[in-house]
C-alpha cells in the first residue's frame, strides 16, 4: 500500500504529514491493518468456507457408509507416512516464512536482521518440496488405480486434495513473485505480510485435511 | 345420483378434530424413523450426527471469522490510541 492511498480502516494520530510536530498540523491517518492484508484475509475467509463445504460433504458421505466401509476395500490405500513427511515440510515452510517476514520488517525499521532472501528462499523450497511430494504421490495413486472416477473415495480425494494443491501452487507463485521483488529491493513488509497470510492459510488448513482424508 | 361420502365424513365433527390432532401428533413424533430430508439417503446415527455437526460448523464459522477480525481491529485501534496518547506532546490537538 502506498502512502498516497487512503486506507479504509484507519486511526487518526497526532503529528503532521511531514513528521514535524506542530499544533495546527492535519492529523495523520494510520491504517489499523494494511489494506493488502485485510483484502487477503477476506479472500481467505471465503476460501475457508469453500473447503468447509467440501469437507462437510466428505464427512456426511463417509458417515453414511457403514463401519469398515471407508475407504472402500477394493481401492488403494493413501500413503499416510509419505504425506506426513510432506506435511512436516509444509509446516517448516510456514516457520521460515514467518521468520523472513519478521526479518524484513525489522530491517525496514532500521534494526539489524538476518538474511531475508535466504529465509524466504527456504520457505519457497520447502513449499515446493511439499508440492513435488504430493505430485509424486498422485502419480503413484493413479498407477495403482485410484482415479477421479474409480470411486467416491477417489473423487473426494482428488477434489479436496487437488483444490488444496492448486491453492498451494498459487501461493507458491505469489511467494516467488515476492522473492523477485525482494531481489529487486522493492518488497515492502506489508506486501510480504499479505502473501504470507495466503501461505499461512494453505499451511494451516492442511493438517485438518490430512487428518480427515488420510487418517 | 348421490356421491359416496368419504369415510371421514361419516365421523362427527368432534371425532374429526380428534383424528386431525392424532395425525398431527404422529407427524410430530415419528420423524425419528422417517427420512424427512431429501439428502438423508441413509438413516444412520452417524449420518445424522454428521449432518448436525457440519450444519453447526457452517453456520457459526463465518460468524466466528467475522467476529475475529472485528475483535482484532478493535484491539489494534485500542493499541494505536494508547500509543498516540503516549507519543502526543501536551499541546498537540486531541485525535478526532
Amino acid at each position: 500500500m502506498t502512502s498516497e492511498m487512503t486506507p479504509a480502516l484507519a486511526t487518526v494520530s497526532g503529528g503532521s504529514v511531514d513528521g514535524a510536530s506542530t499544533s495546527s498540523a492535519v492529523p495523520r491517518r494510520r491504517p489499523l491493518i494494511p489494506s493488502g492484508v485485510l483484502a487477503m484475509l477476506i479472500f481467505v475467509f471465503t476460501e475457508i468456507m469453500f473447503f468447509t463445504g467440501l469437507v462437510s460433504a466428505f464427512l456426511i458421505t463417509r458417515a453414511s457408509i457403514g463401519p469398515g466401509g471407508w475407504p472402500p476395500p477394493n481401492q488403494p490405500r493413501l500413503p499416510v507416512a509419505a504425506t506426513a513427511l510432506n506435511t512436516v515440510a509444509l509446516l517448516l515452510s510456514a516457520v521460515a516464512l514467518f521468520v523472513a517476514w519478521r526479518s524484513l520488517r525489522e530491517r525496514q525499521r532500521g534494526v539489524q536482521a538476518g538474511s531475508v532472501s535466504l529465509r524466504l528462499g527456504l520457505a519457497i523450497a520447502l513449499g515446493a518440496a511439499f508440492l513435488i511430494g504430493q505430485g509424486r504421490e498422485w502419480i503413484a495413486l493413479l498407477h495403482e488405480g485410484l482415479t477421479l472416477h474409480s470411486s467416491i473415495h477417489g473423487s473426494f480425494f482428488y477434489i479436496i486434495v487437488g483444490c488444496h494443491g492448486l491453492h498451494a501452487l498459487s501461493a507458491l507463485l505469489a511467494l516467488g513473485w515476492a522473492f523477485l521483488r525482494l531481489r529487486a529491493q522493492s518488497l515492502r513488509s506489508d506486501t510480504l505480510a499479505a502473501v504470507s497470510v495466503f501461505w499461512f492459510f494453505v499451511v494451516g488448513i492442511w493438517p485438518f485435511l490430512y487428518y480427515q482424508i488420510y487418517l | 345420483m348421490s356421491s359416496i361420502p368419504p369415510p371421514v365424513a361419516l365421523l362427527p365433527v368432534s371425532r374429526r378434530r380428534s383424528l386431525l390432532r392424532g395425525l398431527a401428533a404422529l407427524c410430530w413424533l415419528w420423524p425419528s424413523v422417517v427420512l424427512a430430508c431429501p439428502v438423508c439417503f441413509v438413516a444412520r446415527e452417524a449420518s445424522r450426527l454428521a449432518f448436525l455437526w457440519t450444519a453447526i460448523l457452517m453456520t457459526f464459522l463465518p460468524l466466528c471469522m467475522m467476529a475475529g477480525i472485528v475483535y482484532f481491529l478493535w484491539r489494534q485501534a485500542q493499541r494505536s490510541a494508547r500509543e498516540n496518547q503516549g507519543d502526543a506532546p501536551p499541546d498537540s490537538p486531541k485525535p478526532h
